[in-house]
């Protein structure tokens, strides 16, 4: 194709060689992180540093099972990130397919008047959430985020699943209504089904960022609701920085979401381009 | 006021009294009075993750076993505490019956009257003899004196800052121990030029409260100072605090590469990983430096009180305290928890947990001194710290805006520290905002 | 069937799709106006974070005056650092994701697999990507490892002069598979016929490279770098974490900025004057850019 001549010149086999390269290099930071979690204390600051030859040793998971209780945290990530995205989707749904099928004065107004609220920082509203929580009695509690991150959620699953429903026939959902189903059924037994991929998609984006989020999170969680990417403020005590713990955890809190999206690539990289190709 | 001193003195007396005569009985006597008259309640106390909460930790069930009063132990890290209690005073309620208190948030816990003032406390009958406050060391608990008279939290851990320094490598190149700022420069510049692989200081130097704590030690010895303790006025342009900020600014070289990002975990490694020869910086870093599990120089570091400048020489004290909150409706049954943990009584299997000390009874003992080389150094920086007190100074402002002005005298006195603007720009710009902060 | 028509009819046409957006609108819009009103008041007063909100002074348009115009501010230099920073991450990023998306845009073995790999770092959480990232740039260090391998030198990556760039490679580690991954996508879907036309017409690889795939590729360029602009500039996490500002004024970026000055100085007003101003910043940025990209797409 067009890197024909490129190809011709250098040879394929260099540039599989150069691909694995390069994709390794995007590997091995993760890598290198995930096998520090089984370092020694001494053996993370090598320098040189230590690629392969350590003893492993298990210690710093034992210490965030059993001293950290980071089950707590993964309690609590859980519990807002599926929480926040079955909301999502289930408010997401009627609007995408508003915006999608109808045609109404201001309509384009109003999709981007969505869209310029997901552009706000969390940083910049989180000191008003933060007197916000405590002025309603929710501070650190599951339902704000769970709540606050709809704000962000919201507008984003309406314009990626915008996209997917447009890719649908709409003639599909008419000749069913000619046949007599209503509105809503045709839209129940015909798009829905085919708009579940799309649904899927925009869900995985949904609750790896919601699994993810630091900001608001840092600021409005202290005790009860504490999520994981929050944890890190317990590696830096008194004694110095927790290296092995803060790895042992960044890989159990990665570890998941790695292996979720590898299982679901599929739907995350049409997620990840549609928007992206559609919009 | 006369009844107090002499109640005060009949408790001192007590305790010694009965102190060398017993060891276990009185803490179960004590505490058997305690759960007759408060077991069974409970109370919620807020942490921060701090070796000495470890070492409470382990007390807990002990005392929970003798008492009857039940221990819920709501664990933190220090920034995510400091929130809580923010929150906590802005929405004016306290859902905690103590929390464990900085020297930094004390003006503000005890002004807006989050804390109860403890004195009534600690005469009452509940305090057990052992307890003794007095051999809690002064400048410790003058930490947490309010303007009213009234302290407001009982310190268990006190920190201070000395400097540490490779005995081996001293020895090795014949350089003695530096006992002015002008002999640590030279030192830190001959081990930095000559030396591979070893740098001449290290020290915390990061943007913000780091970059404040850390330069709040070299104000003093070179006649610096935040407020001008006869006039009250912001003296943050000084000569002296100028001399101080060059000072500090001039050492950056001799340090490790990148010293002007590190924190104390990275200041404490470069030492501990034996790539710095000299490291200024607080007591609670000697423990770590002598665990052999992760330093490299534990046995081979010697310490000492902080070298003298041109004005003097001076250190500061920092620390941690338990506060009670004035909205407790279990105040009783708190102050026991409190009295317990923290007393003399206990010290013993306080320390060996890993505990930071900070009674007189513990620092003077020969066989502790000899077990932790750096006892003299922590003894000695807080005599240190007195002085500054005497001359009316302080390396943390009594006022409920210190993290106001801390953060302007790091941001500030971080740019000028790398460069990014002069020193006398920097001190400029922090006695405007921090006049304008005070004045509010 | 008739009377059902007629039924439908008789409802304006406005009801249903407003009916459907309602609960989304509320939502979404009560959320972002409550706190678009408790912000803007904030920023119009005097208040020291951690003091009930009675205690607040109005103070107008002062907090904005001191941040624009007073002689000691930092705004300004704040400003610098995320203009630097966005563009030192974004440019790059479309470079060399561009550049591999081509690799990867090839009959290979494996390719698949290849593209997995890429989602990696892209789904790791920020502020665990940050504490590695103070790890692997310190002055001994992974990354100081590499350089002095192939460069002898170690360089201070926490010093004034690289810290910025040390955040913005951490960047370019974890973002750079999202161009490559949306650019193959484009890649994959660009119409065959042009080309052939063009290889008819005797055209060379690289001059159909440069006039048909580059004009062709450009409105999805332009829509993944507002995708990721608008990220880049709300970034904070990875800094916060990794240098948290510093040093100097090195790494404090507009969200840090607002960050320090509320929470660290404590001053509600300034640190909420600067985030009404962060949030104008981008989305008028958003909004010059989507207009850019729609002309281009016009054009083409």
């Amino acid at each position: 194709m067009k890197i024909a001549d490129l190809r011709a010149l250098l040879g394929s086999r260099f540039l599989d060689l150069l691909t694995i390269g390069v994709v390794a290099a995007f590997l091995f930071p993760y890598i290198f992180m995930v096998s520090s979690a089984f370092k020694t204390r001494l053996d993370t600051f090598a320098y040189p540093p230590i690629f392969f030859q350590f003893t492993p040793t298990l210690e710093h998971f034992e210490n965030i099972f059993s001293d950290m209780n980071i089950l707590f945290y993964m309690k609590n990530s859980t519990i807002i990130a599926v929480f926040s995205t079955l909301l999502t989707i289930l408010i997401s749904i009627p609007a995408t397919y508003s915006f999608a099928r109808f045609r109404f004065r201001y309509k384009e107004g109003v999709a981007y008047g969505f869209l310029f609220l997901q552009m706000v920082p969390g940083i910049s509203i989180v000191f008003a959430l933060f007197f916000i929580a405590g002025s309603l009695n929710l501070s650190d509690t599951h339902i704000f985020l769970i709540v606050v991150y709809l704000l962000w959620n919201v507008p984003y699953a309406i314009w990626m699943m915008r996209g997917f429903v447009e890719g649908i026939p709409v003639e599909l959902e008419e000749s069913a209504m000619v046949d007599g189903a209503s509105r809503f059924k045709a839209f129940r037994l015909i798009t829905l089904p085919l708009m579940a991929g799309g649904i899927a998609a925009t869900a995985i984006l949904i609750f790896i960022g919601v699994w993810n989020e630091f900001s608001v999170a840092f600021f409005l969680t202290s005790t009860e609701a504490r999520t994981m990417p929050t944890t890190i403020a317990f590696f830096m005590t008194h004694s110095g920085i927790k290296w092995g713990p803060m790895f042992a955890t960044a890989t159990i809190g990665t570890l998941p979401v790695v292996i979720f999206a590898l299982l679901v690539r599929r739907y995350f990289i049409s997620a990840l381009t549609f928007g992206a190709v559609k919009g | 006021m006369k009844f107090r001193v002499v109640f005060v003195l009949v408790i001192v007396a007590l305790a010694f009294s009965s102190f060398g005569a017993l060891a276990q009985d009185p803490i179960e006597e004590w505490a058997a009075g305690i759960k007759d008259a408060y077991g069974g309640t409970e109370i919620t106390v807020a942490v921060a993750s701090h070796p000495s909460i470890e070492a409470f930790k382990t007390m807990i069930p002990r005392f929970e076993e003798l008492t009857g009063i039940s221990v819920t132990l709501d664990e933190m890290e220090e920034g995510q505490l400091s929130q809580r209690r923010l929150l906590e005073v802005s929405a004016e309620s306290a859902s905690y019956d103590a929390m464990m208190i900085a020297i930094e948030w004390s003006p503000q816990v005890a002004q807006s009257g989050y804390a109860t003032p403890l004195e009534p406390w600690i005469e009452s009958d509940i305090t057990p003899d052992w307890f003794n406050y007095e051999d809690i060391l002064q400048a410790y608990r003058d930490m947490f004196l309010w303007e009213d008279g009234m302290h407001y939290g009982i310190p268990f851990a006190g920190e201070t800052v000395f400097m540490f320094y490779r005995e081996d490598l001293l020895e090795e190149h014949g350089i003695a121990v530096p006992t002015t700022f002008d002999e640590v420069m030279e030192a830190a510049k001959y081990f930095s030029e000559n030396v591979d692989g070893v740098d001449g200081i290290s020290y915390r130097a990061r943007l913000g409260w780091e970059f404040t704590y850390m330069w709040s030690i070299f104000l003093a010895p070179f006649g610096g100072m935040m407020v001008d303790p006869e006039t009250g006025d912001v003296a943050l342009d000084s000569p002296g605090t100028i001399a101080s900020l060059e000072y500090v600014r001039d050492l950056w070289q001799y340090g490790p590469v990148g010293v002007e990002s590190f924190s104390f975990p990275e200041a404490w490694d470069a030492f501990m990983l034996g790539r710095a020869a000299i490291m200024i910086e607080a007591s609670a870093a000697a423990p770590e430096v002598e665990n052999p599990d992760k330093s490299l120089v534990a046995g081979m570091t010697g310490y000492s009180k902080l070298p003298a400048g041109p004005a003097g020489a001076y250190s500061g004290v920092w620390g941690w305290s338990f506060a009670m909150m004035d909205d407790s409706e279990v105040k009783e049954a708190t102050w026991a928890f409190i009295a317990y943990l923290t007393s003399e009584g206990l010290q013993d299997e306080y320390l060996a947990n890993g505990g930071i000390v900070s009674r007189q009874s513990a620092l003077g003992d020969p066989d502790l001194q000899a077990a932790n080389p750096y006892y003299q150094a922590t003894l000695d920086a807080l005599g240190q710290a007195a002085d500054l007190g005497a001359a009316g100074l302080a390396v943390v402002l009594p006022s409920p805006k210190w993290s106001q002005v801390s953060s302007i005298m790091g941001t500030e006195g971080g740019r000028a520290f790398i460069g990014e603007i002069t020193v006398e720009e920097a001190v400029a710009s922090m006695q405007a905002q921090v006049s304008e902060v005070l004045a509010e | 069937m008739a009377t059902d028509r007629k039924l439908r009819r008789r409802r304006p046409p406005w009801l249903a799709p407003a009916l459907l957006i309602v609960p989304a609108f509320l939502v979404v819009f009560a959320l972002a106006a409550y706190s678009a009103v408790w912000l803007l008041q904030l920023s119009m007063v005097k208040l020291t974070f951690g003091d009930p909100f009675r205690t607040a002074e109005w103070a107008g348009l002062d907090n904005y005056q001191w941040l624009l115009f007073n002689e000691f501010t930092t705004f300004w230099a704040s400003l610098r650092v995320t203009a630097v920073y966005v563009v030192g991450t974004l440019v790059p990023e479309l470079i060399i994701g561009f550049l591999i998306a081509l690799l990867l845009n090839r009959k290979m073995r494996g390719n698949s697999i290849f593209t997995a790999a890429l989602i990696i770092p892209m789904v790791l959480m920020p502020s665990m990507v940050g504490m590695v990232g103070r790890l692997y740039f310190s002055p001994y260090g992974l990354i100081n490892y590499f350089t002095e391998s192939l460069t002898g030198i170690r360089h201070n990556w926490y010093g004034a002069d690289l810290a910025l760039w040390a955040a913005v490679l951490v960047d370019i580690w974890e973002w750079t598979p999202f161009f490559i991954l949306i650019l193959l996508a484009g890649l994959q879907t660009l119409p065959v016929e042009p080309f052939e036309a063009a290889r008819v017409d005797g055209a060379s690889r690289l001059q159909s490279f440069i006039h048909l795939t580059l004009p062709l590729m450009l409105p999805l360029v332009m829509t993944t770098l507002i995708l990721r602009l608008m990220d880049v500039l709300r970034l904070f996490d990875v800094i916060f974490v990794m240098f948290g500002g510093g040093p100097g004024t090195a790494t404090t970026t507009l969200p840090l900025y607002i960050y320090r000055t509320t929470l660290i100085q404590r001053d509600v007003g300034r640190g909420s004057a600067a985030s009404v101003m962060l949030i104008i910043i981008i989305v008028s940025l958003t909004v010059i850019l989507i207009k850019l990209r729609d002309r281009i797409r016009y054009e083409a």
